[in-house]
């Protein structure tokens, strides 16, 4: 497989964006602390594309940028997304965040990211083994939407099954109500309130957080379990039918709790019971902006 | 004290730390696998302890500044007040800890922060446990390329803030015991043992490698004090999202935040761990924040770090373990920061 | 809630959120047509089933409460047309979220209650109340052990 043939467009694609001043920055990766992290970066000048990359290490979701008001300066922008991100735009265009005729949208399909920590002790490989759980199960390896395409020749990834994706929603829902309450209370013990899950999120872009309002205090400050516990089942209740499951939070995680259990888990509910997938279609409305009269109602006396 | 020194085989380390979970006369914390990642915490014997990685990917430092403290708490008994001060029972209850395996890095921590603990007012909440925590550090043999302890005026094998400093000999380690209280900690298996800790003098312990700085740490503070305004920081950080991460990883950040909590029934004052990324750290009631951009809060965290507390306290208030940059979800990497700044 | 002290597992507080123009009118016919009902609930009145954020079930919960009771206008009748809708939406993925974590779901209760339904509220409450009070005394995401 040629990388540098994805590089080359991109690059070129980004350079005839800045030339022609239709967008003023370009976010992207770049080379970050080692081989194996890419970092974002921010082009603004023609002459800097060659810093410009994509490989299986491109881990971050770049739309979380276009929520930072220091970016938002730029004006018109072009970002670099894979097809998970890109269904981040899809809901932020959506839900009116940014403006669609305000981005120039640079594609790049996409086989799988590898897990960073895996990537850390030094894998590039692309594997069953080695991606992340979204990555088994992507629908979009080309984005949905976008205004310039990269095109790979990375082969898809073999899938023998052996790896269960998200495996353990299954196992926490065949449990009794006491059995996955120790489970989450074992692992939002863990918690110690940074944060990063709602700064990495693309689409927490409240100026204010929830957990920020004091007046009065919805959610305990406290690191213990009582506020540990309200924050996440919160974060997790606000993503509902919104996330798109680009598993930035339990990346960014320092402490590893397995956000995206919940994160899937309340996707596939809203599936099921409303028939939408957030971050498909930009001119649906959002789920919880909408109503039908035939909703489900068993839960109702 | 006078340092003394020792030698004990790996099968006396064993038996030693395990003697001491016996004993329960100190809580021992250790690097631990928990799931894919290693953390510091309490070990029940010697084999749960993971000592063959660089550091595990949070700090000890819960243990000396909780996520969470109680201040005081009270409570309403019919037409009085009951009020509950921590510092009463912890005195007395406070059980003694032992940090065994810690790397030289997250040792040096404790000595650094404890100046800010008792500059102008004396934190007892913090000291009470900074003087029961006892720290058995292992001299770190690789730094991978985010650490800069040498930078940082430390070394990988370096004994500040550890009260006993082991050092891998061929079927063993070296000791060298630096404090009173970790010559507490030895003093009963002296006694006991006969040949446990073999007595050596200090010629013996084969002298610290020879480690090298990559940049001089004074000229990243001599930038600092000249270049406030220099639009480095708002262009390097735009990649900041802003998260704690950094901050809440770090041995010596210490920034908390005090709240209150309760009902009609009693409450608490509690100090929660706070960070100078969150855009509301600073953001005041009339509603200007004086730290506008993410560039002014990382360059908040570099001025705290790198000039403010040394000109105050002649200490770096950093130790250079990388645990920021590994941890960032951005590949921010503070190493690379600091040699920059020192080459601008 | 009112401040009294000492509650027991027998002896357990429900809060219901009730909307405006349908179910408070309704538990109002309940009053007024002197219908008798377990006094362990108490009402919170908002405008609208949809203004009940589920921020307020769970400010219920931390504040000691044993159980929820949500309550609106029939799907149709909602004051505000489509209130009502909403909620059910809402609640219908909250549900499944405090499930998924492990809250036990028996303790959380939703019911549409026309102004003209005094009985209903009635015999909701009246189930309800003998629900919470069989629940055994378990701890949950948002007690502290």
């Amino acid at each position: 497989m040629n990388k540098n043939k994805i590089d080359e467009k991109l690059q070129k694609t980004a350079k005839g964006l800045l030339e022609s001043k239709a967008v003023n920055v370009v976010i992207g990766w770049t080379k970050g602390s080692n081989p194996f992290r890419m970092r974002p970066v921010f082009i603004t000048k023609p002459e800097d594309v060659n810093k410009l990359y994509f490989n299986p290490h491109c881990v971050q979701d770049l739309a979380v940028f276009l929520k930072k008001p220091e970016v938002k300066k730029f004006g018109r922008t072009g970002i670099v997304v894979k097809g998970c991100d890109e269904k981040a735009l899809n809901t932020l265009i959506q839900e009116y965040q940014v403006l669609r005729d305000e981005l120039k949208i640079i594609g790049v399909e996409c086989m799988g990211v590898i897990r960073q920590n895996i990537a850390d002790k030094g894998e590039s490989n692309l594997l069953e083994t080695t991606v992340y759980d979204k990555c088994l199960i992507c629908d979009v390896h080309t984005p949905l939407i976008y205004d310039y395409l990269v095109e790979s020749d990375i082969p898809e990834i073999k899938i023998s099954g052996s790896v269960k994706p998200y495996a353990k929603i299954k196992e926490l829902d065949s449990m009794l109500v006491e059995g996955r309450d120790k489970f989450w209370q074992k692992e939002f013990d863990k918690c110690i309130k940074c944060y990063a899950c709602r700064q990495v999120c693309p689409l927490c872009y409240c100026s204010r957080c929830i957990v920020e309002k004091n007046m009065p205090q919805w959610i305990d400050t406290n690191i213990e379990e009582t506020g540990n516990a309200q924050w996440n089942m919160i974060r997790a209740y606000h993503l509902s039918g919104r996330c798109i499951g680009c598993g930035e939070c339990e990346r960014a995680c320092p402490v590893n709790i397995p956000l995206m259990l919940i994160n899937e888990k309340m996707a596939r509910d809203i599936y099921e019971k409303f028939g939408y997938r957030s971050g498909i279609d930009i001119n649906s409305k959002p789920v919880f902006g909408t109503f039908s009269e035939s909703d489900f109602n068993e839960f109702i006396k | 004290m006078e340092e003394k020194y020792f030698e004990i085989t790996l099968e006396n380390i064993k038996k030693f730390v395990n003697s001491l979970i016996e004993n329960n006369n100190y809580e021992i914390i250790a690097p631990k696998k928990t799931g894919e990642d290693t953390f510091y915490e309490k070990i029940n014997s010697f084999d749960e302890a993971n000592l063959d990685i660089l550091l595990p990917k949070l700090s000890f430092k819960e243990n000396l500044l909780p996520k969470t403290e109680s201040l005081f708490s009270y409570s309403l008994s019919g037409a009085g007040i009951v009020i509950d001060n921590p510092l009463e029972n912890e005195e007395r209850e406070a059980k003694k800890k032992i940090i065994f395996g810690a790397r030289p890095c997250d040792a040096a921590a404790g000595p650094i922060m404890e100046k800010v603990f008792n500059w102008d007012y004396k934190d007892e909440f913090f000291n009470i446990k900074f003087k029961n925590l006892h720290i058995i550090s292992i001299a770190c043999g690789k730094p991978d390329n985010y650490c800069f302890c040498t930078e940082m005026q430390l070394s990988p094998e370096s004994s500040y803030g550890s009260d006993i400093l082991l050092k891998k000999s061929g079927n063993g380690y070296y000791v060298t015991v630096v404090t009173e209280k970790g010559m507490d900690i030895i003093n009963p298996f002296l006694d006991m043992f006969k040949d446990m800790f073999k007595e050596i003098s200090k010629e013996k312990i084969p002298p610290a490698g020879k480690w090298k700085a990559s940049y001089d740490i004074k000229k990243t503070h001599s930038f600092l004090d000249n270049n406030f305004e220099h639009q480095y920081f708002q262009e390097k950080f735009l990649s900041c999202i802003g998260c704690g991460i950094c901050t809440f990883t770090c041995p010596t950040c210490h920034c908390f935040d005090i709240q209150d909590e309760g009902t009609l029934k009693g409450g608490r004052r509690i100090r929660n761990w706070d960070s100078c990324q969150f855009g509301i750290f600073t953001l005041h009631t009339s509603g200007h924040n004086p730290r506008v951009t993410q560039g002014d809060r990382y360059r908040q965290r570099l001025m705290h770090k790198f000039k403010i507390y040394n000109e105050k306290f002649n200490k770096y208030l950093c130790v250079g373990c990388g645990r920021c940059s590994r941890n960032c979800p951005e590949d921010i990497n503070l190493k690379e920061i600091t040699k920059e700044l020192a080459s601008l | 809630m009112a401040g009294k002290t000492g509650e027991n597992v027998k002896d357990p507080r429900i809060i219901a959120f009730v909307c405006n123009w349908c179910t408070y009118s309704g538990a109002d016919l309940a009053g007024t047509s002197r219908m008798k009902y377990a006094d362990n609930i108490r009402v919170i009145k908002l405008p609208c089933s949809g203004r009940i954020d589920p921020l307020f079930i769970v400010e219920a919960f931390k504040k000691g409460a044993k159980g929820v009771l949500v309550s609106g206008c029939h799907p149709g009748d909602c004051h505000y047309t489509s209130g009502n809708y909403h909620s059910r939406r809402k609640y219908a993925a909250f549900r499944d979220l405090l499930n998924y974590l492990g809250v036990d779901l028996n303790r959380v209760e939703f019911s549409w209650i026309s102004a003209s339904e005094g009985n209903k509220w009635v015999s909701v409450v009246s189930e309800f109340t003998e629900k919470i009070k069989s629940l055994p005394d378990v701890h949950d995401i948002f007690s502290s052990r």
